[in-house]
Order: structure tokens, then sequence, then C-alpha cells
């Protein structure tokens, strides 16, 4: 039995690296990953405080963020390959157009 | 005959014979640790008899402002300091209910205080009379000008229909007007009252009503409302709009004038703001969209002030109502720092509206690129809105934060008049020059309030009805001349008289009645303030006095180099012609009232006194 | 119990099905636009009957996921007024360009994620709700995908959002992992042990991150202004109207209802956020030069003044909140509707199109000053009557008790002083300059909308400002 402590910790490092992938790369792409990541560090939570409570609500939450991630990918993509036939890049310092 | 005598000497002498007399030791402990009065609380009858009896140490006794008062400032006084003797009460103090609060001055900050309950121990509430009318006089007073805007919208494609519905609308407003002036009486209390409640939750209703201080105002914009529109008849320019925002401007100054509701106040208060704006922003003079930009935001940042000192108003009476009435009778449980503050973020808001310096720097932009019929308005009306805001919103419920501020107002009062006067002098521009006497003429009416007496008060009321005729009739002076001469630099101008001799007599007229000629409007107005300030204030009097030899200068100035002297040989005067008919007879009008209230003031006087003395009633100085 | 009351909602979900399907079967683009946009009508009627024609006595929870009550019928209402409207904008705005009928089916999915918010009852139906109307209108950002700023908006609405999505969820799952509940009324009720406060802490500062980000608050609103300027005009409006007042629904939600037992721990936090938030968006917005840009801007101040509301805490306060947000709704709505219209004729996003509308269409003109004039809070225009009760409800609670409150209301007054610079400007442009190029005429479409906002500012709003007060208090009382 790992103690809760443990998928904390875990999770909040998952965290800090997505946050930090967020705020450090320049490539749509990349930030997308991180983004998932995040969401990913959440689901852990999620489902490791589930477990802790003996409540079924929890997991049924992260089943869902599951699904909510992928849908993000699907029209992230979407919009990023647009971005991509117009600009023929998806580097963020390019989108200069509206001031950032 | 006797026995009348005998039974009514009876009657004077009955309360006196039952009158009881109390006694209060004025001391201290031997070792000088504790200084007393004994006793410090003293319940007594109305027309009881106190006396002071002093034990050991020096002591006097001075009337506080409230039981935390540290010094003397207004009220009974025994003297000096003195040690021994007895001193009783003056009998006034004991006549009506109330609780007077005293301290010895030595010994104040060692907590040496007593207090003296009359009778039930609240100061009576001076009862005003409401009065509701059984016709909604007020409300036709409002719609009619609202429903002439909406109507001159309706004939935009039309260049001469608008006007003519704006002088129809205007001249039924002028009759209304009258008719309200007449009703209104000269007695005391709120006639007329209407009352629609429009969120019982909040208690905020459209509470209308006039007495004698809103009644000679409405009467002001109703006789103004024609002669504006008359004075702008030619306007080409988008002549719906012009004339249908002018007619909007009236239904919000006089919502101004007759509502008794402190939200709804400030909701008509701003609405001034909206048709002024654009009034000054599409047909002023070069640098408009500055002007009313300028006037635009000083404005509306010092009545949002106002605001925020309205809702404290409305939640420290806690009576769930913005209804000023109700608000005033609270006015006794507000606590003096509270009425400080509040007094003086009101002031604020009032002060800008009037302007007195240093708030005053929007007028002069203002005024030159208003266009004339803006002018009109903006120096006859709602110069006036300030002023009155303070008499009918601020002096009521907040009696002791207005006594607190009366240096502050007589100092800007004075240097209002002298400033205003200076700069005056020192203008080119006939309308600046206007624009500046202005603001040395409304320091006068503030004055007046300043010394929170009935005079005082009537003197300033008075001084806004008679700025009200004749600044705008200057304005209309500068508008004739511009028309004419292209220019409205004084040096330039010269000898109107000799081609214009009946239009220059009116301008003649016009001047002297606003430097304060005796038989002239002004002249009454000032002689009040000046007299209940020379009451209250004594020599000080000297310094407005000197304003008005400035103000006498630059107004003879200015008329003897633009009517009189030499034909000027700057401007092209070939073209110079008596005004128009529908100059010449705003300004005859204007002549004529000026003089009519000049030589019988008591038309005016006697319901401004009453309302005045209303008001001081309530706040307690009576 | 029967599930009439989710009427609306499946409404909306079946027509976002068909929607595709009837454009498969009939290729006729037009056709799927005037059908969402009916779909839209008729479920904006059935909340009205719902709501007023059998009157809503007792709350109506669905599974304990979705729960039916004022608060909700109100926002529900809101929600579909405004979708509606946008899509009568929509409709002549897009013209004949490609894609419509998916530009309606998302116009409808984004409006059942918010209708899903208004009603939801735990933090799973809450986050669902959101993410549904995020993604929605991601794509509809960048619908015009042959539009530079059009899609590089939508990217960047994209990676932030989903970004501040992200903290939201890590902060529920601390907020879950905290109480074991994921049922708002169990949250409310939850007995704080004190020892967690510190990690509470950190679950209200993830949730403040990710839900400041949907109202704009600073420092999460760095996208408004790039996005307001970017996305189609229609698109704009109804995420300055519509998404904004969702992320007030579910601030209201958790801050209010689930945490509300813990005030103190966020109270302050989210005072501070209103006064930055209404100070830098006015200031930014000084400078701006593009409608939408200045537009953005005034919506983060007005953020500002209604995250206010949320410190004080009282039925008065928040109902006055709930009220401003409703008539922000419209005021920016409307506003919006004429930037549209002024696109549309061909002159162009900067506010020196403005100059002169006065004389193209007067009506246009006054509705735009209208607007302007409301969003700073003159009276006797409708947002007057919102701020003022808002700030009233402030007012009322810092003399109650808590001095600090006053700070909020006197730092919103002088805000508003200086909201009106750049607000005036427009109105100068409109009325004081002579038009400059040609424009094509505006159509009828926009004028109905126009005409609707106006009237609501002008007269329904501030004549029944009482009734329609007591409305949104009641919805506050719903909560508390």
């Amino acid at each position: 039995m790992i103690p809760l402590l443990h998928y904390v910790l875990f999770s909040s490092t998952l965290l800090l690296i997505g946050g930090y992938g967020v705020v450090r790369n320049r490539n749509a792409i990349v930030v997308l990953m991180s983004i998932e990541i995040m969401l990913t560090a959440a689901n852990i939570n999620f489902v490791a405080f589930a477990e802790f409570w003996h409540d079924m609500g929890g997991q049924v939450f992260a089943l869902f963020v599951i699904a909510i991630a992928a849908a993000e990918v699907a029209i992230g993509l979407a919009i990023l390959l647009s971005l991509y036939k117009q600009r023929d890049t998806i580097e963020l310092d390019m989108l200069d157009l509206l001031r950032w | 005959m006797k026995r009348l005598f005998a039974l009514g000497l009876l009657l004077v002498l009955l309360p006196a014979a039952a009158a009881e007399t109390h006694t209060v030791e004025v001391s201290q402990s031997d070792d000088g640790s504790s200084y007393y009065f004994e006793p410090d609380v003293l319940q007594v009858a109305v027309g009881d008899i106190v006396r002071f009896e002093w034990g050991n140490g020096s002591h006097n006794i001075a009337q506080a402002s409230d039981g935390e008062a540290n010094s003397y400032v207004s009220g009974f006084y025994s003297g000096e300091p003195q040690v021994g003797g007895n001193w009783t009460l003056p009998a006034e103090y004991t006549e009506t209910d109330g609780t007077l609060d005293y301290l010895c001055e030595p010994h104040a900050l060692m907590g040496m205080r007593g207090s003296i309950i009359v009778g039930s121990g609240a100061a009576p509430i001076p009862e005003i009379t409401l009065e509701f009318g059984e016709f909604p006089w007020l409300s036709y007073l409002l719609i009619i000008p609202l429903l002439g805007t909406m109507w001159c919208w309706g004939f935009r494609h039309h260049p001469e229909a608008p006007r003519v519905i704006a002088l129809g609308t205007t001249l039924a407003t002028l009759l209304l007007s009258i008719t309200i002036f007449l009703k209104a009486g000269s007695s005391s209390g709120y006639r007329l009252m209407e009352e629609y409640v429009w969120s019982s939750q909040f208690g905020v209703s459209l509470l209308l009503g006039v007495d004698g201080l809103s009644a000679p105002m409405v009467l002001l914009t109703g006789i103004l409302g024609p002669l504006t529109v008359l004075f702008a008849w030619e306007e080409q320019k988008r002549p719906a709009l012009f004339f249908g925002l002018l007619l909007l401007l009236q239904t919000a100054t006089l919502g101004v004038f007759v509502t008794l509701d402190y939200f709804v106040f400030y909701l008509f208060w701003e609405v001034v703001l909206i048709p002024m704006f654009f009034l000054v922003a599409i047909w002023g003079g070069p640098a408009r969209r500055y002007a009313a930009y300028k006037f635009f935001i000083y404005t509306f940042t010092a009545s949002l002030v106002m605001l925020v000192g309205f809702m404290a108003l409305y939640f420290e009476a806690g009576a769930n109502t913005f209804s000023m009435i109700e608000i005033a009778k609270q006015s006794g449980s507000f606590a003096p720092t509270f009425q400080k503050w509040v007094f003086a973020a009101l002031f604020i808001g009032f002060a800008v509206k009037m302007p007195m310096v240093p708030f005053h720097t929007w007028l002069p932009d203002a005024h030159v690129e208003a266009p004339t019929a803006g002018s009109i308005v903006l120096a006859g009306i709602m110069l006036k809105l300030g002023l009155y805001g303070l008499m009918r919103a601020a002096l009521a419920p907040l009696p002791l934060g207005a006594e607190y501020f009366v240096p502050v107002m007589v100092a800007l009062a004075i240097v209002s008049i002298i400033y205003g006067a200076a700069l005056s002098l020192a203008q080119t521009d006939l309308k600046k020059l206007v624009a500046y006497s202005s603001i040395s003429h409304m320091g006068i009416a503030l004055l007046g309030v300043a010394t929170l007496t009935e005079l005082g008060l009537a003197g300033a009321v008075y001084m806004m009805f008679a700025h009200g005729l004749l600044s705008p009739a200057m304005f209309m002076i500068a508008g004739v001349v511009l028309h004419q001469l292209g220019t409205r630099d004084i040096p330039k101008l010269g000898g109107l008289a000799q081609k214009q001799p009946y239009t220059a007599t009116l301008f003649v007229a016009i001047f002297l009645g606003s430097l304060g000629l005796p038989g002239m409007a002004t002249f009454v107005a000032e002689l009040s303030v000046f007299v209940a300030f020379f009451q209250s204030h004594g020599y000080w009097l000297l310094l407005p006095i000197f304003g008005m030899v400035l103000t006498a200068g630059y107004h003879l100035w200015a008329l003897q180099r633009s009517v009189f002297g030499p034909l000027s040989k700057e401007v092209n005067v070939e073209k110079v012609h008596e005004a128009l008919w529908y100059e010449q007879w705003p300004l005859f009008t204007i002549v004529t009232l000026a003089v009519l209230f000049g030589v019988l003031p008591q038309i005016l006087m006697s319901p401004i006194t009453v309302a005045c003395y209303d008001i001081l009633r309530l706040m307690g100085g009576v | 119990m029967g599930l009439e009351l989710l009427f609306p909602e499946f409404l909306l979900a079946a027509a976002a099905l068909l929607l595709p399907g009837t454009y498969l079967l009939h290729r006729n683009a037009r056709l799927c636009g005037q059908l969402a946009v009916a779909t839209l009508a008729v479920a904006l009627s059935a909340t009205w009957v719902q709501w007023f024609g059998e009157g809503l006595v007792t709350p109506a929870s669905y599974f304990g996921h979705l729960q039916i009550d004022v608060f909700s019928q109100l926002f529900k209402f809101a929600f579909l007024t405004i979708a509606f409207v946008t899509g009568i904008v929509s409709l002549a705005y897009l013209g004949e360009l490609p894609h419509r009928p998916e530009f309606f089916t998302l116009l409808l999915t984004a409006t059942l994620g918010m209708l899903i918010v208004a009603s939801a009852s735990d933090l799973l139906t809450l986050f669902i709700g959101l993410e549904l109307a995020a993604f929605s209108s991601y794509a509809l950002v960048a619908f015009q995908k042959r539009d530079d700023g059009s899609t590089e908006a939508g990217a960047k609405y994209l990676l932030i959002g989903s970004f501040s999505s992200a903290l939201t969820l890590y902060g529920i799952s601390l907020l879950y992992g905290l109480t074991g509940t994921l049922s708002i009324a169990s949250l409310a009720a939850h007995n704080w042990n004190s020892d967690f406060s510190g990690a509470l802490f950190v679950a209200i500062l993830f949730i403040t991150g990710g839900l400041g980000f949907k109202v704009a608050a600073v420092p999460f609103h760095a996208w408004a202004p790039d996005v307001y300027q970017g996305a189609p005009t229609p698109v704009t409006a109804f995420l300055a109207a519509g998404s904004k007042a969702m992320g007030f629904v579910a601030l209201l939600r958790i801050f209010v209802v689930a945490l509300g037992s813990m005030l103190i721990e966020w109270q302050l936090l989210l005072g501070i956020i209103a006064i930055v938030t209404m100070t830098v968006g006015n200031l930014a917005a000084l400078r701006q030069q593009d409608i939408g840009r200045m537009l953005a801007y005034s919506s983060v101040a007005q953020a500002g003044y209604i995250l206010a509301a949320f410190p004080a805490m009282t039925e008065l306060a928040l109902g006055g909140a709930i009220f401003h947000t409703l008539v922000h709704a419209v005021m920016k709505g409307g506003a919006f509707v004429i930037v549209a219209a002024v696109g549309i004729a061909g002159l162009g996003y900067g506010i020196d199109g403005y100059r002169g509308l006065a004389q193209r269409s007067q009506l246009l003109a006054l509705t735009m000053t209208v607007c302007l004039l409301s969003l700073v809070g003159i009276p006797p225009f409708g947002g007057f009557f919102s701020k003022f009760w808002l700030f009233y409800g402030i007012f009322q609670a810092g003399m109650a008790g808590q001095q600090w409150l006053l700070w909020l209301v006197i730092a919103g007054v002088l805000n508003s002083a200086l909201s009106l610079f750049y607000y005036l400007r427009v109105i100068r442009n409109i009325y004081t300059e002579d038009p400059q190029g040609e424009a094509r005429p505006f159509g009828e479409h926009t004028r109905y909308p126009a005409l609707a906002v106006l009237l609501l500012l002008i007269l329904l709003i501030p004549l029944e400002y009482d009734y329609l007060l007591t409305l949104c208090r009641d919805a506050a009382a719903s909560l508390l």
C-alpha cells in the first residue's frame, strides 16, 4: 500500500513539469503536450483521493477528464494545423499579428 | 378688561411660578485628582432654572457641541474661569426640549463635563408641512419638455419645424412654471407633492414637491426656456437635435429642482450632463471637443464623490428611504465626524458645479466654446444647480458638518469673488469676461449660504435668480456682438451705440443690472448677503466689498470700450445694425424682469425667506 | 418529478446532432442557420414558459448533478437570449462564407455547455459544462480559417484556455482530496478542519487562476484583447456577454456556495484581484485604438467591479453582482453588435471608423452611445442602475462591519470616472466628426438587435429595475 502522500507528491511534480513546459516552450505542440501532462497530474490526484475516501466519484471524474483531454487534443491540433497552413510555423513567438 | 388682563398675567406667570430651580455644583477634589460637575447629568423640565455654584478651584461653564468636544464654539458661556460664586443658565436654553452639553474650559481634558437634559431630551423635530396636490402639476412640468424632445426628433427632416415645436413647448412650460410658482405660495413646507414609488425594497420614489426654494428656480428655468429657443432661432446645423437637446436639458434641470429624493436627484443631476456635453461638443467653437471633454469629466467625477456621500447618508439614516425629508429628520443621530466627512463629499460635488475656485477651470472653457444658447443654459440654470443642491441636499441633514465648514465656505467664497472679478478685469474676450464674472457672482451667493442665517440664505437664492436672469443676458450680448462683428475682443470694439442706439440701451441696462445697480434684482441680493455677512463675520465684509469694486470696474470698462467711444476702425462696422427681433425681445424681457424683481423684491423674497427659515429650522439653528 | 425542466438542454443537444445531418441531406447552409436560430428561439420560449408561466416554487434536483432553481433559470434565460441574438447577427455577418452549418452547430454546443454550467450542482458537471462551452468557443474564435487574425486568436485562446482549465481541474482535485466529495451541497456543509487551511488556500488559488481566466480578471486577462480583436465579431459578442457570465456563474457556485463557509480564506484574495482588475483594465483601455481591444479591456474592468461583490457575500451585494453581470451582457453584447455592423459596412475596427457614425445611421450611433454611457454607469441608462445597486450592496456590507470593503466601493467609483475618458473618445468621434470614406448601407438584421438593446437600456431596465433586482436577489438568495 503506497501512502497517499506519495501520490500527491508525484502529481504535484507532474503539475510543475507541465507548468514549466507551458511557460518555457515556444512550440505550440509542446505546450499542448505540457497541458496534457497537467491534466494527467489532476487525474492521478483524483484516482488516489478516490481510493483514499472510498468514493467512486473521483474515478468517474478521471474517466471524464481522459475523454475531455482527448477532445482537447483534437480541437487543439485542428486549430494549430490551420495556423500552420497559414504561417508555416507554430512557434508562439511568431504569433504577433495581434499584440500578445 | 381688568379681569382679562389679570387672567393674561396669570397665564404668563403660571409657568414661571411652576418653574423649579436646580443646582449644579462646580468643583474639584482637594488633591486635584478629579474635576466634576455634580450632578453631571441633570434632568430638568421645560422652563426650569439651572444654577451653577462654585466649590473648589477655578472653573467656568461653556456649551459644547456634543459630549466629546473639548472646546467652546457657541452657545451659553459663564465667562472667564472664576473662583467661587454662582451663575444661572440663561432661561432661553431651557425653553424647548433638547440636550445641552457643557464643559469647563480649563478642565475639559480631565473629563470635567456635564449635560442637562431638558424635557424629553430629544430636540423637537420641526414639523414641515407636506401638501399633496390634487393635480399632478409637477409631472406635467417634467413630461411636457420631454414630449417636446421626441416631437422635435420626429420632425428631424424638417428644417423649420423643430424650432416652432421647441418654442411652443417652452412657452407651455413657462405657463406651467408660473402656475406652479403661484400655487406654491409663500407659506412654510412643501406643496404640490406627488409620490410615485419606484423601488419599494430600497425606498426609492419619484418624490416631487416645491417650496419657496425650488419655486423661484422652476420659474427661472421656465422663463429662460423660450428666451433660449428664440435666441437660437436661426440655428441651421441639425436643428432637430439641437432643439431636442435643449428641451431635454430643460427636463433634466427642472427634475433636479422639483425632486425631493436623493436617488432621483442624482439621476437628474447626471442627466443634465449629457445634453450639455453634446451641445458644446457639436455646436461649439473651435476648441469645443476639448471643452466638452473637460466639462464632462470634471463634473462627473465630482458628482460621483457626491453620490458616495448620498449613499453614506442613506445608510446612516437607516430609514430605508432616499427621501430628503425623512433623512433630514434623522440628522440628530449623525455623529459629528460622520457629518464632516459627508458634508465634505457633498460639498465637492456641488462646488465643482457652482463653480468655486479652485474647481472652476472647466467653466471658462465650456462657456467660451459653447454656442450662445448653451451658454445661456449653462450660466442661467446649470450654475444654480450646485448651490441649490447644497441648500436642498446638504444643509438640513448635516447641520454640524455645515457649521464646521463655514470657514472653508467663507474663504472659498471670498477667494472666488475677488479672483473671479480680478480675472474678469484681465479678459479681453467679452464672453470670457462674462464667464469669470459668473464665478464671482456665485461666490457672493455661496457667501450668503455660509452665513447660515435666514437673510444670508435668502440673499443667496435671490442672487441665484438675479444672476440667472442677467448672466444669460450678458451672454446674449456677447452672441449679438460676435454675430455682427465677427469678434468678441473688447479692445477692437467701440462705438456700438452710434450704430444701434436701441440695442445699446439694452446693453447698458443689463451691464448696470449685473454690476448691482440699485433698483435692479442683483442689488437686492448683494445687499441681503452683505448685511447678513456683516452680522455674522463683521469687518471681513471689506474683502467682498473690494471684490465689488473690481466688479464695477470691469463692467464699466467693458461697457465703455464696446458701446461708447469712437467707432472702431479695427473691425468692419458697416454692417452693424440693430439686433434682430429674436435677439431684442429676449434682452428686453430680461431687462424688464430684472427691474421688476429689483423694485418689487417681495414677490420672490417672501417665499424664499420662508423656505430658508424652514431649512434653518431643520438644521436646529432657530 | 419529470424531466421537462431540462427540455432546453435536450432540445439543444438534439439540434446540435441533427444540424450536420440536415446539411448533409439538403446541402442548404442557410436553412441550417435558420434552424439553429429557431431552435434557440424555441428553447428560449420554453424557459420563459417554465419560469413565468408555471412559476418556480421549489428547486428541482436531477441525479445530484443538475439543479434547477431561480439562479439557474435566470442564467439559462440569459444565455439562451445571448445565443439567440448572436445567431441572428451571425446569419448576416457570415454571409456566404463556407462551413456555416458547423458554425451554428458549435454555437448550439457552446450554449448547451453554458446551460449545464448554469444548473450544475456538482463539480464534475460544472467542469464538463465549462469545457463543452470552452471547446466550442475555441473553434468559433478560429472559425474564419482563411483570416490570419482569427486563427491566431483561436490558437491563443485555445492554449491559454486549456492551461487555465488544467489549473482549475487541479484545484478541484485538491478540493476533492480535502473533502472526499464533489457535490457542491456537501462541500458547503463540510466541516472544515483548520489544519488544512494551507492546502485549501492552494486549491483556492488554482481555482481562482482557472476561473479568473474565464472572466478575464487580472492577471489572467492577457488573452481577452487579442481574442476580442481577432475573433469574428458575433463570436466576440457571444464571448463578451455569454462566456463571461458563465465564468461568474461558476465562480458564484464554487466560491459563494461550496466555499462560502471558508469566506475568510478567499475574501482578501478576491478583493485585491477585484481592485487590481478594474484599475489595470481601465488604464490599459485608455490607449487602445482598436475598438475590439478597447471594449475587451473595458470588459476586464467590469469583471473587477463584479468581483468586488464576492468578498461582501451578502444577498444584496451578490444580487447586485448578478444584475450587473446580466446588464453587462446587454451593454457589451449591444456594443459588439454595433461593432459588427460597422465592420460589415466596411468601416473597419479602429476608433477612427466611428467618425461621423451619427450621420450614417442615427439608430446605430444612438445605441452605441447609450451602450458606452451605460458602461460608464451614467444615469438614466441601464448600466447605472446595476452598477449602483452593486456598489450599494458592497457599501452596505462595509457599513455593517467590514470597513475595508468601503475601499472597494471607492476604487470602483474612481475607476468609473477614469473609464469615462476612453468611452467619450468614441462618442466624440460618432457625433462631432464628419464621416470619411464610403460605407455600405447598414442592413435590417443589425437594426432590430440594436433597437432591442436600446429599448432595454433606456426603458425596460431603468423603469423596471426594482423587479429585475428582486429576481437577481432571489437568485442570490437561492445560492446562500
